[in-house]
This record gives C-alpha cells, structure tokens and sequence, in this order.
C-alpha cells in the first residue's frame, strides 16, 4: 500500500503490506487452531493433535512481520519474543503431551469416529492450502519474500494434515494396530517446523546486528545518488526475520520538480534489495541551505564540450548563490561508461556543457544531475555563468 | 516497405514450476515481447542461452500455446482461430529445428518424411514419387536417396531433408531454429547458401534464430536481440551492426570474436560481469541492471519499454528515452 | 624469449575398429613454444583432439599410437611422451601438461563440491597437507575470476552457472601451473559474454605465467582471437601451419583457402558464402595420396598418387601441398 504525500517543500512515502494480509493470515489460523480443538474433542485421535502443533506455529511468522509493521506494536517486539517462545512450548509441549497419553494408555487404538477425523483432517489440508496462497496472492510482488515468510508454515499443516489422514483411514479400514505408531510419527513430523522457528527466535536476539545490516543497504543505497549528500536518519525496527525501515533524507532545491520520481528510485530498489522489508517510511525534503557541485569538462585550463578526464568542480552555495570553492579532479576511464560511472560516483549535482546529446540527458536524468547549457569557454566565465543559471532554475520552480 | 507477415503483441510463455500441491512459480520464458516480420523477409532473433529465442519460435507456430498476448498472421488473430483456419495455418508456417538427429522419424524412409505433410494436408502434389524427387534435388540431394532412411546420411545432409520436408507444405513462413550450430563449418556454409537461395526462390518469409551472431546477420535483413525473455533491441542488420544502441547489444557484439584477426584483436572488449537473472524472480526494473555499465536508478525501479528512437530501430533502455 | 616445448614428430594413431583400421592421425609434426597459444584447428574428424590427446597417451581402446614421437621438454631435458613409463607420465600429466575439455560439467564430478575437486588435483601431485591444498584451491578460483571464491569453493557443480563451471574447470587445469595447457573446444558450448571473459582469462595466463596453450577449435574467430600460430588439420595430417595473421591473410593450402571461405565474416557485407565441395573422407579408406585432392579444385595428377612432403614457403609457414612442390626445397 503506497501513500505519496506531496508537501510543501517536500514528499512523505508510506509503503508497507496491505492490512489484509494480516487480518487473512490470524483469521486462518485462528479457524484451523479452533477446528483442531473441535476435532480432538470429538475423535481424540493424536493425529489431530499434531495438526494442533502445526496450527500453533502458523502464528508465530504473522506476529513477527506484525510487530514491526505496526507502529504501535514497533517499540514492543519484546513482546513479541514472549510470544514466539509461548508458541515454541505450546506446540511442543502439545506433542509430547499427547506422546505421554500415548504410551501411558498401552499404545492401543484410542481412535473414536474416524470417519469424522479423516473428513476433518481434509478439511484442514484444504484451510492451509489455501491460507498460503491467499496470503502469498494478496502480497503485491514488491513483499513476494514477505509474503512467502509469512504464510510458509501453513504449508506444514498442509503436509501434517495429509500425513495424519493415513491412520484413521487404516484403522477405518480395520488394520487398528497400526494406528498408534503412525500417531506417534505424524506428531514427530508436526516437530519440523520447530527449529525454524528457533531460528528466528535467535534472529530476534541478533536483531541489533540485522538492523545494522539492513542500515548498511539502505545507506549504501541512498548515497549513490548524488543529489543525496548525507542520509543521518535510518531507522530499522527489526523482530529478527523481518523489520520495518524509516529514515529521512534531504537533497538540494534543484530536484524540486523530480521529487516524486526520485521517491520512486528510493522505494522501489530498496524494498526489492531487503526482502525481509514489509514497509518503509521516508521523509524526503529540499534545502537551500545546501553546497552543490557543478562539474566542468576542461582541457588545458578551457572549458569543453564533452566528456573528458578532467573536471572543474565548482561549489556554490544554494542559499546565497556564491561560489564557494572550486577544485579540479580526475576521473578515471576510457569508456564513455566508465566516465559516467566516475562522475556520479563524485556526486556532482550539475554537469555543464554547450550542447548534450539526447543520451547523456538521458543519463544525467536517471541519475538526477542536472544538465545546464552554458556558453563560455573560460572558467571564470563560466563560474559566473553558472550561477546565474542557478538563479533562474530555483525562481523557476 | 511491405506489410507485415508475422505481428507478435506482448507475447508471454511462462512455464510453471511446482511448488507443492498446486502452488506455482513461474519461469518467464517469454515476458511480453513485441515486433512484426515483413513479408519477404528473413528476421533474425539472437540472444545467449535462456534468452527464450527458441520457446519464442515454437509459441509463434503454437507448436506451444502461448500464456498472453496476440499473434497475428496477415492481420488475423491466430489465437482466435477455429480448428479448420488453424490446421491451414499450420500448413503455411513450418520450422526446422536444430538437432538433424531426433527431428527425422527413423522408423520412415525419406519419402515418407516428405510426403506425410502434404497428404494429411490433402494436398495436390500430382504425382508423389516426382513431388518429393523435385524437392529433395532443390535441396542437394538425389533420387537414389528417395527410400533410404535417416541414419543412413549425414548431419547436413539430414537438414537438407528437414528443409525439403518444410518446403513441401508450400509453406510462407518458416522458423529456422539454430538449423546449422551443430554442423561443420563447411556444410553450414552450403545449407545457409541454400536457405538463401530457397528464400528468394520461394518467396518466404522466415524466422532465423541462432546465438552465432555472424551466421544471423549473414542470413538477417532485420535481427532483434533477446535478453531474458524480452527483446531489448530491434534493427536492421547492417545498422545494428554498425552501431549498437543498448548496452547489452554493444556487449554482446563487441564480444564476438571475428574471423580476422587484425580486427579482431583491435577490437575494444567490453567485458560484462556478472551472470543472467533467475526467469523465475526477476527483480523489478531492468533486468540488464546488474550488469549494465550505464545503470540509473530508475534502471532498478521500472522497466524500460521498447520503444522507435529512429526509423526501424527499438530500444528498450532507459538512455533513450 | 620463446624456446621450444613441445615437439611432435610424425605421430601416428589408429583406431582398430570393427567396420576397420580408422587412420585417424596419418603423420603429423608440429612445434610448440613456451608462452605462445597454438591453434589446432580443422572440423570434425580431422583428427585434431585425437592427436591432442595422444601426446599424453590419452587414447582409450580400440585406438592405439602407432608412430612418432611426442617430445617434452622438463627443465632442460627432452623426454619422448610416448615412451615414458605409465607412473611417470602419470605425473606429468594434470600438473606439467594439463587439458581443459569441451563440456564442464561432464568434467566435474557432481559429488564433490568445486573446491575439493581442485585441492584434489593439487594432493594428486603435491606432498601438500589437505587445508594448505584447499587455501591454494581457493586462490585458483579467485585467480579464474571467480566472485566470492571462498564461498563457491563449498557449492556443488550443479550450483554453478555454465560459465563458473567452465572456469572451475580451467581452475583445476592451472592450479599445478602447468607447462602446456592443452585446451578442446574450451568456448563451444558457453554463451558469447562468457566465452569472452574466459578467453580474457586465458590470455591472462599466457601473459602472467607464460603457459603454452593448445587450442584446439573449428571456431575460426576464437583462433584469430587467441592463437599466435595455426596449424590446419584435414583428414588426420596437418596441411599448413603458420602465424595467424599469415594463416588468415595469405593461406596457401587450398583446404585453408576453402575453410575460410566458408566463415561469415560480420564485419563484411557477404552476399554468398563459399563451401568447400564434396564431404570429408572416410578414414578407413582415405584416398591415395593427398587426402583432400577428391574436393580440391586445383587437384592435379600427383595429388592422386603421392603424398605431398611438408615444404617451408617462408620462415615459419609450412605447408604440405604439390602445388607448392613437396620434393624438398623450393
């Protein structure tokens, strides 16, 4: 769900997972969990109570994407951790529970009304099944691997459910002895999902150094493109698996008019680099209160009108429109790409040139540099010139 | 300029990956490609493995159905074909695939191979015996070869039958898949002589896919160049030839080695990093972007669509607009 | 400053079949220098791999080496391959001679993963603790250009993309730093971006370790990429040899002049290309004589009868062919 505001000096991106995913994700579960109770009620068969264990864990991955995609429940994964472990014990304290009353009851067929069991065992195949895809077909493609965490231990009780059908049926069929030891092996496979989930327990006490991770991305990210100079706000609210990233950055007034698009190259790249993202908050506003470079192709102390090794990089202060330091560089490479690539990596915020060819707009574009006409050969001309041209952009827009 | 023979319109062949149960995922063999082919024509489709240049001509002749879009066959919408318009349109568009070994029937002689075609098709040959002894000399071969089989003649020369075979439909329209990469140097040079000259002869229009870039624009008037699923730049030969637009199209040529090497060895490589996406989860944006040495930001974000930046030239790049 | 590696003098191999003797190598001599990258080339059946494969006695039943010598030069000594006993040679080859083969992945094992497969190579020939063979095998991968080699070292093959595999390959080959890399068909069945960064490597090998390599291809455009001399092989013996440039701008043999007749060049507008007429020999029954005269437009009656004797035209261009006499010197 993406939410574009456009202020007054600046844009706000919410992006996160749909609500729905959620309410699909506890509903489901919380059915199949209350099914299973219904069942075991009815049959007390230990097949059922497998599929119990398996039911309890679908919680635990929609909590973990929940606690961190909710701004209240952000500051509280904590909670969230007593959950998981909750969750942890509860399903296997269920399995061996019920392995107890198995052994303790002399191993013999405790099975009452199959026939109910394996229509309800059915029944609950076809819930999981169909919990994962509506989940998974609710996320948009952006949270593919969000979507995946998600709803990945409905599988279990797909599997589970389908295991567990083979005893009641054989006993329906009249082979009662065979019935206990498959109870026995359905409620050791509903163990499966089990280390995953410590796993991401183990993620969650890692999880400072997760978000450092995460931080390293997004930062890495944000300061390859040049009209970002500093990115000083990232904040990543993780619960181990998943996390949730919001940060703020401030770039100069000449991208005023590409604000919208240069959202759209934050959002869009960062949420499809960091998988385990389901949303992110961005702050991005413009300052005049900013140096910006502008770069100046030279050769032999003149300006030029193409790509060269040598640059002019002139500082000019937006608030005042002044110069403020000029110093010359080198970029380095003998492919037109290979210059390209180097004057992005100086962050240069214009490149001025007599004429561009409609490719270079192009990249300058895409790279959110602005490409300014100017006229003179000399570069205090040009300095000047620059300046002026400045001006005018911002009283523009 | 003449009218298209051949319209593909955002062409998709996916082909599901099971899951578990009935959940898929999905390789995008062919992700939305678009272009025509002129009547008269040979277009030449080029692209490294997995690029989906032969899935692409196998969906063209609904050898498998497609998963989206149109194609169209002088105008008409061959999706929207009954069953009597689409056994005709079989008729008229054939293909020859790569592997001379598995795609003659060894249990028929050569006659059999030919003639099959025709008499499903009720076709009126006149004659059989002399209809496939006429075919079988326009394509090199002889009489005496008439009731032989298969495994009795060599590599080219079983092309050279799977050529007379396609011929014999009366086709207008044949996909050549990659029909000389596993033959000698020598005999490829005589059966593409030989497509050439049939081409002309005959009046075809054909398809000529084949990741031997010299061996495409030797046979080409247009190429298009496929890159995971889609087609990033479309032009004529020569002119693509000259100057590539899309920075995967200059990769891929300035990385073919040419048989001179005074050029060759002059010739500036540039190196790509890197390997292929998977088909299956694309990133979003540009699928070059990994690789690409003119990578935007907006590279990674939306995907460039093809679009004319000069006569008869696509590109699908963001540097152009 | 290049010296003599390897010299092949008159080899001979047939293959004793049931449908006959195939004389698939009939005589065939060549030179190979250090640091160059000598071109083998020809079409299928020629004979170029299996002569490729005879200097190290690579060849399986029913084939057998029935003449020449393969002489190898070791530091300063000259040893004859082809006589040298099973346990030496076994020595020699995978480190001072090693191949590279045309498909990886029927050259890795798909058991054991890419790292092990390469410290294997080193323990087979070096007394080598196992941890200080998988530390070299590590570097051998990051010399191949291998990203993250430390990583890849622990995936299987069937993990590794064609052109890793390849390159996993060519790491195995180079990891004892052989003398003469003998490389078949090394790009055939790899994508054009690739096969560009392998031929990158291979000429960083020829520059940094002064490896010889032997290519063997029927590529034409990879040989005038990478080969710095050519020998021509035609219905097993060599026709011509000479240095690429000589090869592609002045072939004399007539089979030469055909082949690269038949190679569509991209940078020229081409309207037709020229193949060679008739079909390769069968090998059983090869022709008298020279070997190509039943496809050779300029055949003459000599040709039908006697072998031509290799002559010398210019320093370095040899070519086995009566129009260029073959009596001895001209």
């Amino acid at each position: 769900m993406l939410a574009l505001w456009v202020r007054a000096m600046g844009i706000e991106i919410h992006d996160k997972l749909p609500k729905k995913v959620f309410g699909v994700a506890f509903t489901f579960s919380l059915i199949i969990l209350i099914l299973t109770l219904g069942m075991y009620w009815l049959t007390h068969t230990p097949n059922i109570v497998a599929v119990m264990a398996a039911a309890i864990v679908t919680f635990a991955n929609p909590l973990a994407a929940l606690f961190v995609w909710s701004e209240k429940l952000r500051e509280k994964t904590a909670v969230y951790a007593a959950l998981l472990v909750l969750i942890i014990i509860a399903s296997i304290g269920v399995i061996i529970y019920e392995i107890h009353t198995l052994f303790s009851e002399q191993f013999m067929s405790r099975i009452v009304n199959s026939g109910y069991a394996v229509l309800g065992l059915l029944i609950l195949l076809i819930l999981g099944y169909v919990a994962n895809q509506f989940v998974e077909k609710l996320t948009p493609s952006i949270y593919w691997r969000a979507g995946r965490f998600i709803g990945e231990d409905y599988i279990n009780v797909v599997y589970v459910s389908a295991f567990a059908m083979i005893g009641p049926a054989i006993a329906f069929f009249g082979v009662a002895s065979l019935d206990p030891y498959l109870g026995l092996l359905t409620l050791l496979l509903a163990l499966m999902p089990i280390p995953s989930k410590i796993r991401n327990l183990r993620a969650y006490l890692r999880r400072k150094s997760i978000a450092e991770a995460i931080k390293g991305t997004i930062n890495n990210w944000l300061l390859r493109i040049p009209p970002i100079k500093e990115a000083p706000e990232i904040k990543v609210y993780p619960s181990g698996p998943v996390a949730f990233a919001e940060f703020s950055v401030v770039t100069s007034e000449l991208v005023r008019e590409k604000l919208e698009a240069l959202g759209e190259s934050i959002r869009i790249p960062i949420l499809d680099m960091i998988g385990t993202l389901v949303g992110l908050h961005a702050q991005l506003d413009t300052t005049e209160k900013i140096t910006i470079s502008a770069g100046l192709p030279v050769e032999d102390s003149a300006v030029v009108s193409k790509l060269t090794n040598k640059y002019m990089i002139v500082k000019i202060d937006l608030g005042d429109l002044k110069v403020v330091g000029a110093e010359e560089i080198i970029v380095e490479g003998e492919e037109e790409s290979q210059i390209l690539e180097g004057l992005v990596s100086k962050k240069i915020d214009i490149l001025c040139m007599k004429d561009f060819d409609k490719k270079l707009v192009n990249y300058l574009d895409g790279w959110f540099i602005v490409p300014l006409k100017i006229d003179s050969t000399s570069i205090e001309d040009a300095q000047k010139e620059i300046v002026t041209r400045i001006e005018e952009l911002i009283k523009k827009s | 300029m003449s009218k298209p023979l051949i319209s593909v319109r955002n062409l998709k062949k996916y082909f599901p990956v099971r899951r578990f149960l009935f959940a898929k995922d999905y390789v995008k063999a062919v992700d939305g490609v678009t272009f025509d082919i002129y009547e008269g024509e040979m277009f030449g489709v080029v692209g490294e493995s997995g690029c989906g240049k032969t899935t692409l001509g196998r969906t063209i002749l609904l050898l498998i159905p497609p998963t989206e879009g149109e194609i169209y066959f002088r105008g008409e919408n061959i999706l929207e074909y009954d069953k009597e318009r689409l056994i005709e349109f079989r008729r008229k568009a054939q293909i020859v695939f790569q592997d001379p070994y598995s795609s003659l029937d060894p249990r028929q002689t050569i006659f059999d191979i030919i003639i099959e075609g025709p008499r499903y098709h009720g076709m009126d040959v006149g004659d059989p015996e002399e209809f496939v002894v006429s075919l079988l000399r326009k394509v090199g071969l002889e009489e005496y070869h008439l009731y032989r089989y298969p495994h009795e003649f060599s590599g080219g020369q079983k092309q050279r039958i799977a050529i007379a075979r396609a011929l014999a439909m009366n086709p207008e329209f044949i996909v050549f898949d990659e029909p000389t990469s596993a033959l000698d140097v020598s005999v490829q040079a005589s059966i593409l002589n030989m497509i050439k000259h049939l081409q002309r002869e005959y009046n075809l229009t054909g398809m000529f896919i084949s990741h031997d870039l010299a061996v495409v624009k030797f046979m080409s008037q247009r190429i298009g160049v496929m890159y995971v699923g889609k087609m990033v730049e479309i032009g004529g030969s020569e002119e693509l030839f000259e100057e590539q637009l899309h920075p995967y199209t200059k990769a891929l040529f300035s990385a073919i080695p040419i048989p001179n090497p005074r050029v060759t060895r002059a010739k500036k490589k540039l190196i790509v990093k890197g390997e292929p996406p998977s088909p299956i989860h694309l990133p979003k944006g540009c699928r070059f972007y990994p690789r690409c040495p003119y990578a935007m930001p907006i590279c990674r974000t939306k995907e460039p669509d093809l679009i004319e930046v000069e006569k008869d030239r696509y590109v699908a790049c963001w540097l152009y607009g | 400053m290049s010296e003599l590696l390897l010299k092949v003098e008159d080899l001979r191999v047939y293959f004793y079949t049931y449908a006959g003797v195939v004389k698939a190598v009939e005589g065939v001599s060549f030179d190979v220098y250090t640091g160059e990258v000598f071109g083998l080339v020809g079409e299928t059946g020629c004979g170029k791999t299996v002569t490729s494969r005879a200097i190290t006695r690579l060849i399986p039943d029913p084939g057998r080496i029935e003449g020449g010598r393969a002489l190898f030069r070791i530091n300063s000594e000259w040893v004859d391959l082809l006589q040298l006993p099973d346990d030496e040679l076994r020595k020699i080859r995978g480190s001072l001679i090693s191949y590279i083969f045309q498909d990886p992945s029927s050259a890795l094992d798909p058991l054991y993963t890419a790292g092990y497969q390469v410290a294997e190579t080193i323990t087979a020939h070096n007394r080598v603790s196992w941890h200080k063979a998988w530390l070299k095998a590590i570097e051998a991968l990051r010399s191949v250009l291998i990203p993250d080699p430390e990583a890849r070292a622990k995936n299987y093959p069937h993990e590794l993309s064609g052109g890793m595999k390849q390159r996993v390959v060519i790491g195995t080959s180079i990891v004892n730093e052989p003398k003469l890399l003998i490389a078949d068909e090394p790009t055939t069945n790899v994508d054009v971006t690739i096969q560009a960064q392998i031929i990158d490597l291979l000429h960083e090998l020829k520059k940094r370790r002064r490896t010889a390599i032997m290519l063997i291809t029927h590529n034409m455009g990879l040989v005038a990429e990478m080969a710095d001399r050519v020998g021509v092989m035609y219905a097993g013996r060599i026709v011509e040899i000479a240095d690429v440039y000589t090869i592609f701008e002045e072939p004399l043999h007539p089979y030469t002049q055909g082949l690269l007749r038949c190679v569509p060049d991209p940078t020229r507008e081409i309207k037709e290309l020229y193949p060679i007429p008739g079909t390769v020999p069968d090998l059983i029954n090869p022709p008298k004589g020279c070997r190509f005269w039943p496809r050779c437009s300029k055949a003459m009656d000599i040709c039908k009868k006697e072998v031509p004797k290799r002559v010398e035209i210019s320093k370095g261009h040899y070519v086995e062919c009566w129009l260029y006499g073959g009596g001895g010197n001209e």
